[in-house]
């Protein structure tokens, strides 16, 4: 990467915070630095850094809860801005990709959010109308391409670039919301063979997808949501994209430091509930343990964003699913009333999800 | 290869395009289990699961949403038996269940043992029929689907299904051939599932009925893609794999990336070679 180009992406970040800050509605400071996102990426702002980031504000946090220093760190409940409205949504796609307006047949609902259309390329354009993920999809080529030697693949870092650059030529408002983090780089294999003749087998590499994450005052976002990706063909062409990001649009609280919940009382709280569902922890061990704002994925609604801890258990018997649950990290009621209230709207939209006509069916045997 | 693709896109005015649902008719046969504790003692000392159940439910609530699915079968917990998807010469019901549908679908624990050299796919299930011989796990060498007329499985039952997903971990694995070759008898043409462990949250309880949004109730994308993109959450490194045969190199290569739901049988499935796919990192 140039210098001008890192020069130019730093700036965006540092716009992108002040346009948080600005959106919040309050002086906001930054994390102490055992917890910033930015200081993690100082100097390698296209390595992927995963889910790092949530790990190091865990275990910074549960220094913090032991030696003291939580009143530096300076939490909020915020309120999501609003998933943007249909015509505003399919205007800009008009314009950014010569797509032609949809007409809905009817409005968007739980069974089918999505406001579909067809670009002037014929490419797909995808918006859920009650998360506000947009997607853009080649069809002919996604997931459908021919692969190559891994060998012959450019660095992770390379993708990461190529795939920055695409978002901020096609999806320039982006970065403008939350300040984007370079997050994952996967690569998919396509693996053919003749069956009993093992000399047959070949293995080559056909899209490669890089994802970035977003942060909120410096701190990681956790959870599926609040993520960007593009994936791409491995000379680099995107054959599709993905953002479920939304901005803030204004402080609703801040959270007391004296109602952090201590990183093991949120643990022992989760592994409570995970008991008494009858949950076999005698047999799992923990895996990743995050701290962070949460946001839920891309198919998901939600208005409010607030500090959570993640907790990741792998079993310890083959053959047993791995485990992931989450709580907010704050005690305060009326947050957790918030949240409450917030999460019943999601839970709300499975129970539609889930309300078939007949339901289970009777053994007939 | 002949494609099938109803209805996809209904054009209307000027340049505006709508989904419309595929017109033609599919039937599913759907299993979950999230409660071990009364399983056969081959299968009991699993632990409980939260979000299968869901993760099913959703599916089936998405499959009722398409006016011409038909024979629709959903067994959940207590219900999920072993044999429901053993071939019946083998002393298995599929002949009743599994193979009687074109889809089939389970969502719970699984495994992909190695067994003299060979990955073949086990999945606890509650308890089986009286006259299987063997027990309460569903076991892919048990499994012969899609076993049409002039196969050596057809007589005396023929076999149904096309496509079968399994949202259990090491279900479509590191070594997919061996796990899931032999099972393709004639119409089977696809399958589905996860390389390593999938994870148990209810952040990815909606994984199958997005899928089955796009591949088959607006049959808008690949089964490939379609699959990777249900489970691609990015969090999670949950890695979807799928697996398929074909006559050639690039016939299995194609059929890997392209086959939809829409698409009229061939026979290609009973080639000799395979595809698979997956993704790393």
């Amino acid at each position: 990467m140039s210098n001008s180009n890192r020069n130019a992406q730093m700036k965006l970040i540092l716009v992108s915070f002040a346009t948080l800050t600005a959106c919040s509605g309050v002086s906001r400071s930054e994390p102490p630095a055992d917890m910033q996102v930015s200081a993690l990426t100082a100097g390698n702002p296209d390595v992927a850094v995963k889910d790092v980031p949530a790990a190091q504000a865990y275990a910074a946090l549960g220094a913090r809860v032991s030696n003291g220093g939580l009143d530096a760190l300076k939490l909020a409940v915020y309120e999501l801005e609003p998933v943007p409205q249909i015509d505003a949504v399919t205007s800009r796609w008009a314009t950014s990709f010569g797509a032609a307006r949809p007409t809905l047949a009817s409005a968007p609902d739980e069974h089918n959010p999505f406001v579909s259309t067809r670009a002037g390329d014929g490419a797909d354009l995808d918006f859920n109308a009650l998360s506000g993920a947009e997607r853009w999809t080649n069809r002919a080529l996604f997931h459908t391409g021919a692969g190559v030697a891994e060998t012959s693949l450019p660095d992770a870092a390379t993708y990461v670039r190529m795939a920055r650059a695409h978002l901020q030529r096609t999806f320039p408002s982006i970065a403008t919301k939350l300040p984007l983090v370079p997050y994952k780089v996967r690569y998919y294999k396509n693996v053919v063979g003749k069956q009993g003749d093992p000399s047959t087998k070949s293995e080559t590499v056909y899209q490669i997808a890089a994802a970035f994450n977003t942060t909120v005052d410096d701190l990681p976002v956790i959870g599926p949501g609040s993520k960007a990706w593009v994936h791409m063909t491995p000379d680099g062409t995107a054959v599709a994209h993905e953002h479920s990001i939304r901005g803030i649009s204004r402080l609703v609280a801040p959270i007391p430091s004296s109602t952090i919940v201590p990183p093991e009382e949120a643990r022992a709280q989760v592994e409570s509930q995970l008991r008494a569902r009858g949950v076999d922890l005698d047999h799992y061990r923990p895996s990743r343990s995050e701290f962070g704002y949460y946001r839920r994925g891309s198919r998901s609604t939600q208005t409010l964003m607030a500090p959570y801890y993640a907790f990741f258990y792998e079993p310890t018997i083959q053959g047993w699913k791995s485990l992931e649950e989450h709580v907010p990290a704050t005690s305060d009621p009326a947050v957790l009333s918030m949240l409450e209230s917030d999460e019943k709207r999601e839970l709300a939209r499975k129970a539609v999800l889930m309300k078939t006509a007949s339901g289970p069916d009777q053994r007939r045997n | 290869m002949r494609t099938l693709r109803l209805s996809l896109f209904l054009i209307a005015g000027t340049s505006t395009i709508l989904m419309t649902q595929s017109a033609f008719a599919i039937s599913y046969f759907v299993e979950d289990m999230y409660d071990w504790s009364t399983a056969d003692a081959a299968c009991t000392g699993q632990t409980t699961l939260s979000y299968t159940d869901d993760q099913i439910r959703m599916l089936v609530s998405k499959f009722d949403e398409r006016s011409n699915m038909h024979t629709r079968i959903a067994w959940f917990d207590n219900d999920a038996w072993s044999s429901d998807i053993a071939e019946d010469q083998l002393s298995g019901q599929d002949n009743s269940f599994a193979d009687t549908a074109d889809f089939y679908a389970y969502s719970g624990h699984g495994n992909g043992p190695v067994v003299d050299g060979v990955q073949k796919f086990t999945a606890p299930m509650r308890t089986k029929s009286a006259g299987y011989t063997e027990d309460c796990h569903a076991d892919s060498t048990k499994m012969k689907l899609g076993d049409n007329a002039g196969t050596y499985f057809s007589t005396p039952s023929p076999g149904n299904a096309r496509w079968i997903m399994w949202l259990a971990c090491y279900s479509v694995d590191v070594n997919p051939d061996q796990q899931w070759f032999d099972v393709f008898q004639g119409r089977l043409q696809y399958v589905m599932g996860y390389r390593n462990t999938s994870v148990d949250s209810s952040n990815t309880d909606d994984v199958a009925a997005t899928f089955a949004n796009d591949a088959y109730v607006w049959n808008r994308y690949e089964f490939k893609a379609t699959w990777f993109s249900a489970i691609e959450d990015w969090w999670f490194n949950d890695t979807g794999e799928v697996f398929t045969r074909g006559t050639s190199s690039t016939n299995a290569s194609w059929r890997r990336d392209h086959l939809t739901s829409g698409m009229l049988d061939d026979g290609a499935q009973n080639g000799g070679w395979w595809a698979y796919s997956y993704h790393q990192g």
